[in-house]
């Protein structure tokens, strides 16, 4: 959660950073300890998520990538939040579905796993397309 | 005022930096020429801390580049480069927004929302403000970059090919709008250029590099004779005088 705070009040280093390094560094960001500290943040985030529910591997990219998908923004003050809103309702909203409607019929991460992966191979695809 | 000292880069075993000691004062435009693979995007490069050297060093107004803190830099120092990846959806506004990132962190003022409409204005931006940076032809693009680090506000201006993209009217105005930074925002502007012509006209100060020497450095008048062209380029070029600049035909 803290984790999370912090990450959230860089949120402007983060739009500078997805410029790339030499436009970020012309702006004044000193990039090496940057990366290092979001480098840092998102290990901690994995694991204290991994510790909590398991390893799901293409969640991070369902998450994220829907949350692009609906903002249609790029700029992390919109992408940030709805990454956390898409990721929490899924769970939630998964956990509710299998327990209450479905009577216990599966494990969500097997749920979760298979429609992230499903995304991920379909923007995979979708790339070399183009 | 920037200032070279024994300047060296390698990459690998090839030298690209050969111990360049230089001076760039204050004030004008001057222009970096020279073959390509002379060493010029890599010494502007390094100038602008971009890139590291392996020996010497440069200052700018006596700051070393190397260990001063990036915002400082940043607010006394911007650089171009040659080309320029980007990976998000932007609008032209919004990377031209970007350039007082270190003046406001990322929370615009009034007064930066007013240079930003200054720089589009400046460099014809306005009717594409708000197109995002993917759906605009490459020498609109490199416009956009350009009026971002005019928005930074910065005492030195590095750019590395501005012209790159443009067409004969956008040129002719990318580089009055330069002269225009010197003149009247007294602006230090160090541009890399190729066409010699444009470097004549407009520059105060010409550099000439080769095999990663500064082979030539004087006013476009010194410059601009068929015997030093020769000696940078390797070819035969004809100077006249017209229109009051030294003109070099080499077709
Ligand atoms: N990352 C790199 N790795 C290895 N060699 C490099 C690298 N970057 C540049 N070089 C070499 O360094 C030399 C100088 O390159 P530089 O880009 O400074 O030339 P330039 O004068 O800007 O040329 P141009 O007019 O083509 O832009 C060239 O020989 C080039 O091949
Ligand atoms: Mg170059």
């Amino acid at each position: 959660m803290l984790v999370g705070v912090l990450v959230w009040r860089r949120h402007r280093l983060l739009d500078v950073l997805s410029l790339g390094r030499d436009t970020a560094v012309n702006l004044g960001v000193d990039h090496t300890r940057a990366a290092v500290r979001i480098l840092m943040a998102v290990s901690l985030l994995t694991a204290v998520s991994t510790a909590l529910v398991g390893p799901m591997t293409f969640f991070g990219f369902m998450a994220a990538t829907l949350a692009y998908q609906v903002t249609g923004r790029h700029e992390h003050r919109y992408v940030l939040p709805t990454a956390f809103l898409v990721g929490l309702c899924a769970l939630v909203g998964g956990q509710f579905v299998l327990e209450h409607l479905l009577g216990h019929a599966g494990t969500l991460s097997v749920v979760v796993e298979f429609t992230g992966g499903a995304l991920f191979l379909y923007f995979l695809l979708r790339k070399a397309a183009r | 005022m920037i200032e070279l000292t024994d300047l060296t880069k390698a990459y690998g075993s090839r030298t690209v930096l050969d111990d360049v000691s230089l001076r760039i004062e204050p004030g004008g435009v001057t222009s970096i020429i020279g073959p390509n693979g002379a060493g010029k995007s890599t010494m502007l490069t390094i100038i602008g801390r971009l890139l590291g050297a392996d020996g010497g060093r440069v200052t700018v107004d006596g700051m070393d580049v190397a260990d001063t803190p990036g915002r400082d830099m940043a607010r006394r120092l911007s650089i171009l480069r040659q080309e320029n990846r980007f990976t998000t959806r932007l609008t032209v506004r919004e990377l031209v927004g970007f350039g007082r990132y270190p003046h406001s962190r990322g929370r615009l003022t009034d007064e930066c929302r007013a240079r930003v409409e200054a720089a589009l204005g400046f460099l014809d931006l306005v009717p594409l403000a708000d197109r995002f940076l993917d759906e605009l032809s490459g020498g609109q693009r490199q416009r956009a970059y350009v009026a971002m680090v005019l928005c930074q506000d910065t005492d030195y201006v590095l750019l590395d090919e501005p012209l790159n993209n443009l067409d004969m009217k956008h040129a002719v105005s990318m580089m009055r709008q330069i002269r225009r930074a010197a003149d009247t925002l007294g602006r230090t502007v160090v541009i890399v250029i190729h066409d010699i012509n444009f470097a004549s006209a407009y520059s105060d100060r010409i550099i000439a590099m080769r095999d990663g020497r500064v082979v030539h450095a004087g006013t476009p008048a010194e410059i601009m004779t068929p015997e030093v062209l020769e000696d940078v380029f390797d070819l035969e070029v004809r100077v006249e005088e017209i229109a009051g600049s030294r003109i070099g035909v080499y077709y």
